[in-house]
């Protein structure tokens, strides 16, 4: 009698997990599908030699090779350093900024809706449009050249097209679509930023730099940390606009890892390389985010 | 507002002239960022001035402002049938409208099994999807390219649908959301003996509204402006989506800012039709899922 009631509750235990997994299931049959074993497989062939054409069985394995050759490529290391370079510009930059516009909005600012709307706005277009935007904006005919003639400034550069510019035009381009996104997460961390703090600043007869340094900046640190995590790993991936403005070019200066490792597999069909690159790019992001975790706690302090 | 506006008063120490001061900081301030405001949307008015240009417009005065006069000949052209560009439309519809549908339910889920559910290694599976969401996109793109060259999915929205359902953002955005709600509703759920999937479905989905909502406008607006994807993955054009086919069309009228801009026009117009619609799901949700799709 009494075990058959233990066999009751053990076959019922057995029951509940099983329903449990019908609950992952359809996630986490598609994840391990088309994420984490292509993942596998990515890290495989990068360790390979292969054209895509030749049948898979007769793949070639070198080794180390695709990732020694890197350094010796022109075009890698300068995807590398350009996306080293790019993501390191704009993130801070675009920090920067929609801190200060978050602070002086939420301080000052009427209309403060409008305000957040109209920054926002670059997020709500796709990439492709963006781009399209700015390219038309930038071209000879476009209104930032009208505008530099009308000021007086001649021979300006076609900015996409020249080595020195283009990158600065891709950079500037990423400020500007990162900043409103930013800016909304900055003011919703303003409204969580205690009065009394500010009100003890007060009776320290703080002024208004030392508000914004003292008490602003130091709050809002966690919100700082996590921006700046996912905005730096999410410009090491751009893609986009170099594919639609520069094509990498001119030359490779405006090359990135992302758009080289494209380039790589379909149109010079080096699918072991390609993959080898995507690989460097994510031993990138993780060095950093794990720098970044590590220096946690050195964030937090004020 | 709130302290802010109450330490305003304060700010450069005597009562009455800060008070003046703050008022001046305000009007200075506020035209300050109407102007940036402007200045951020300035690319998006171009564009749709240029939309409206006649092409003897665009080769007489190209750097004007302001169009001469409404002219709706671009849209016209772009919406001709034989650039397709209706049937990129449903395209886009088609797989954003089955993929968020998709992921929000597979997220829910699954969501909710890390979040309240016992089973073997609940933890390690937990750990191995936080860990992908730092892996770049571009691993996968080779290995997918061949997995669905093999199973001949390459040039079909198939291939787009399969990739696009598994929103692992999702998952955690909902666990998050699962595991603040308390746990002794699902209790007494139990002992009046409802089954799991009773409990989820009558009591805690319905609870998760707001993350629900959150996970879908997050979803939406990736796989609506989604590029790389199809960019890899289909060939026709009747199968494109409206950011592949736009590029298709301004490669095929590079020489017609006109056109380009017109197309860029009527591409971006679904999505910001909704977000003016839901803007306000649009910021909280991004406030709350703090993560960029």
């Amino acid at each position: 009698m009494l075990k058959s009631v233990a066999k009751k509750a053990k076959w019922a235990r057995a029951r509940r997990q099983l329903t449990a997994y019908t609950f992952i299931m359809p996630n986490l049959a598609g994840v391990l599908l088309f994420t984490l074993i292509p993942v596998a497989f990515s890290l495989v062939i990068s360790f390979s030699s292969w054209d895509y054409v030749t049948p898979i069985s007769e793949i070639r394995f070198t080794g180390l090779a695709n990732y020694a050759k890197m350094w010796g490529d022109q075009w890698f290391l300068a995807s590398l350093r350009n996306n080293l370079l790019y993501a390191f510009t704009t993130v801070p930059a675009a920090m920067a900024l929609a801190l200060a516009f978050a602070y002086i909005v939420d301080r000052f600012c009427r209309g403060k809706p409008v305000i957040r709307l109209l920054l926002y706005s670059t997020n709500i277009v796709s990439s492709v449009v963006a781009a399209y935007a700015w390219q038309m904006m930038l071209s000879q005919k476009g209104l930032v050249h009208s505008m530099l003639r009308a000021a007086g400034v001649t021979g300006a550069p076609h900015f996409l097209g020249d080595t020195r510019w283009a990158i600065w035009a891709l950079i500037a381009l990423a400020v500007w679509s990162n900043l409103g996104y930013i800016f909304v997460l900055y003011m919703a961390g303003l409204q969580n930023v205690p009065a009394d703090i500010y009100d003890a600043c007060l009776v320290d007869g703080c002024n208004e730099l030392a508000r914004f340094f003292r008490v602003t900046v130091p709050m809002l640190a966690p919100t700082t940390f996590f921006i700046f995590i996912t905005q730096v790993i999410f410009s090491f991936r751009v893609f986009t606009p170099v594919q639609l403005l520069t094509q990498g070019g001119p030359g490779t200066s405006t090359s990135m890892l992302a758009y080289y490792a494209y380039i790589s597999a379909f149109r010079y069909y080096e699918m072991g390389y390609s993959a080898a690159i995507t690989w460097v790019l994510f031993i990138v992001i993780f060095a950093f985010t794990l720098a970044q975790w590590k220096l946690q706690d050195r964030w937090a302090l004020y | 507002m709130r302290a802010s506006d109450a330490a305003l008063g304060g700010m450069g120490g005597g009562t009455v002239g800060g008070h003046a001061r703050g008022r001046a900081a305000e009007i200075a301030f506020t035209a300050l960022f109407a102007a940036i405001g402007a200045a951020t949307v300035l690319p998006f008015f171009w564009m749709l001035s240029v939309s409206f240009k006649t092409p003897m417009e665009i080769m007489s005065a190209p750097e004007k402002l302001l169009p001469a006069g409404f002219y709706l000949g671009n849209f016209g052209t772009v919406l001709s049938p034989r650039y397709g560009f209706l049937r990129m439309y449903l395209n886009s519809a088609k797989i954003t409208g089955i993929n968020v549908a998709g992921s929000a339910l597979t997220s829910m889920l699954a969501g909710y099994a890390f979040a309240r559910l016992r089973f073997k290694g609940r933890d390690a599976i937990f750990l191995i999807y936080l860990a992908t969401l730092m892996i770049p996109p571009q691993i996968t793109m080779i290995p997918r390219y061949i997995l669905f060259d093999r199973i001949g999915l390459i040039d079909t929205h198939l291939s787009l649908i399969l990739t696009g359902m598994f929103s692992v953002i999702g998952v955690f955005m909902m666990r998050q959301y699962f595991m603040q709600l308390p746990g002794e509703l699902g209790e007494a759920a139990a002992i009046d003996g409802a089954g799991m999937y009773r409990t989820f479905f009558q009591i805690y989905a319905p609870l998760a509204k707001p993350a629900i909502v959150t996970v879908i406008i997050i979803n939406f607006t990736w796989q609506w402006n989604d590029y790389e994807n199809p960019l890899i993955f289909l060939r026709r054009q009747s199968l494109f989506t409206i950011p592949l086919g736009l590029v298709a069309f301004v490669d095929a009228n590079e020489t017609h800012m006109e056109l380009t801009a017109a197309a860029a026009v009527l591409g971006s117009f679904p999505m910001l039709a909704l977000f003016v619609a839901a803007q306000k799901y649009f910021v909280n949700g991004l406030v709350a899922g703090a993560v960029k799709g």
